[in-house]
């Protein structure tokens, strides 16, 4: 284990030079995201200058819900949604074959090829919302729930790579599976909006199948004061099966994979 | 002329080869989009209203906004197909041949377009037919005005997309200038949110800016939201002239700029 937190460091130096090579438009690129995030931001208040709540969800709730999604997002671009993104692209050039003969786990190897730092400046706007929507109300008081809040949160974090990753093995089978980039991006756009608005089947499919609830609405209600017990309970075992699904499925789509060149 | 015909028939081929993508895309756009109805659903069911939207029209909106994105939304994919083009020196092919890369581009994008409405169109007419109870549909002269607008939507999504293209003339990664033409965009064209949402002067803004014509004035024009057609297409006409002529002055400038060393 430790072996691969070291052998994540090295990649996130190498691609942390890569960037500054290009100082520029590293520091354009941060000032996009930051831009985008403020766009949600922006969103958000025009939403609620026309209404009250969304299924129960202030305007400070929601802002909480949105800074936790903006974390879940520059996670994932810091951890996996970069190299997984571009697994289309190395299969079809043949370079996952290179990857196969690595003396470590490939589904590693292809997790963290590609680190997006930059996108580690929308943590910056999420951070500052979160604190934005908890002022002025009694939520600080819950201070002792925020162990369980990064808990729950890293739980999300889980699910929603098994789910891209899951997205992503139709690479093997089909060399347009790049599509699945925006499948897996939509799906976590989803994620902004509280979970509680689904209703009938969509619920059912979004709590167990798809397990939604867990990236960003499980830690939000802890911060905001709606969690139970069951959501947490719930969060722990969604990670542990998503991981255990989407491991058996990639190492089936592994097995099955013919190499593109050589 | 032929040779922009044959342009546009290979663009649908292609387009035909990757249907997989497409019918991907869809599904993206079909997530997002379900997220949106149950949203909405969820505010208006507890007696609130966005604006003057009663909930018929605000889901009509967001169905309108995933079509139209989804139907024109290649003109992105267009323009980081140009970055490439100009970063890997590939554009000197075309530079050397009696052929304008403008128009190549834009035929291609046609092309995508076209396809993009042969595989909706059973998908739009069974779905409308299905739902038609809880879309607005417009009377005959909102159909003229939102097919108007609407080619409106493609012309502006090529020119505004194919200008940030451009910009990799003179700098290493103009993909950067890209994402940031979709944020604006994003912000200003009514897909997020419609613009007379906006605080009343932010709205006032955006209606002489070119982004509203991608999706927010068609989607209008369908919901027979025009009050003053005349003003709405000289402002259309106006950018029309300003972004061709900027597009072509930028595009002189940087074929002036290109260096093809080893082509």
């Amino acid at each position: 284990m430790l072996k691969y937190f070291r052998l994540y460091k090295i990649f996130f130096k190498i691609n942390f030079m890569k960037d500054m090579t290009y100082r520029g438009n590293f520091f354009f690129g941060c000032t996009l995201t930051i831009f985008e995030s403020v766009i949600s931001f922006l969103i958000i208040t025009i939403i609620y200058s026309h209404i009250r709540s969304i299924s129960g969800w202030s305007y400070e709730d929601t802002l909480v819900l949105t800074g936790i999604n903006m974390l879940s997002i520059s996670f994932g671009w810091l951890f996996y949604r970069g190299g997984l993104s571009d697994l289309d692209r190395v299969v079809n050039r043949g370079d996952f074959d290179w990857m196969l003969v690595k003396p470590i786990d490939t589904q590693f190897l292809s997790t963290v090829n590609r680190i997006d730092i930059e996108d580690g400046s929308r943590s910056l706007v999420g951070f500052a919302i979160i604190v934005y929507g908890m002022t002025g109300t009694k939520l600080f008081d819950v201070w002792y729930l925020f162990p369980l809040c990064i808990i729950t949160f890293l739980c999300g974090q889980v699910v929603l790579y098994a789910v891209f990753l899951i997205f992503k093995t139709v690479t093997f089978k089909s060399i347009q599976g790049w599509a699945t980039n925006g499948i897996a991006h939509r799906f976590q756009q989803l994620a902004q909006y509280p979970t509680d608005i689904y209703k009938g089947i969509v619920r059912v499919i979004y709590t167990y199948m798809l397990p939604l609830i867990f990236v960003a609405t499980v830690p939000a209600k802890i911060l905001t004061g709606k969690f139970t017990w069951q959501l947490c309970a719930g969060s722990l075992i969604a990670a542990i099966l998503s991981f255990i699904i989407s491991r058996t499925i990639w190492k089936f789509a592994v097995k099955k994979y013919s190499s593109a060149s050589s | 002329m032929g040779k922009y015909s044959t342009t546009f028939k290979n663009s649908l081929s292609v387009f035909i080869q990757y249907r997989l993508n497409l019918g991907l895309i869809l599904v993206s756009q079909l997530v997002s989009l379900s997220g949106l109805v149950f949203l909405w659903l969820s505010i208006y069911s507890s007696g609130q209203q966005m604006g003057n939207y009663g909930l018929q029209e605000i889901i009509t909106y967001y169905v309108l906004v995933t079509l139209i994105a989804t139907i024109i939304g290649d003109g992105i994919g267009m323009a980081f197909d140009v970055v490439e083009d100009i970063n890997r020196g590939e554009i000197i092919h075309y530079l050397l041949k009696p052929f304008s890369y403008v128009k190549y581009r834009f035929l291609t994008l046609v092309g995508a377009i076209t396809i993009n409405l042969m595989f909706m169109a059973p998908l739009i007419i069974i779905g409308g037919y299905l739902m038609r109870q809880s879309f607005s549909f417009p009377s005959a002269s909102g159909w003229v005005y939102f097919c108007i607008t609407l080619s409106f939507a493609i012309l502006f999504e090529f020119l505004i997309f194919m200008l940030a293209s451009l910009s990799s003339f003179w700098v290493v990664r103009g993909s950067s200038f890209i994402y940031a033409t979709i944020l604006i965009t994003g912000l200003f064209d009514g897909s997020l949110i419609p613009l007379d949402l906006f605080p009343y002067w932010a709205y006032h803004i955006t209606s002489y800016l070119p982004f509203q014509f991608i999706i927010f004035t068609p989607i209008q024009a369908f919901l027979e939201n025009i009050y003053s057609p005349a003003k709405l297409f000289s402002v259309a006409m106006v950018w029309i002239i300003i972004l061709l002529l900027l597009l072509l002055w930028v595009w002189k400038r940087g074929v002036k700029k290109l260096e093809g060393v080893g082509r």
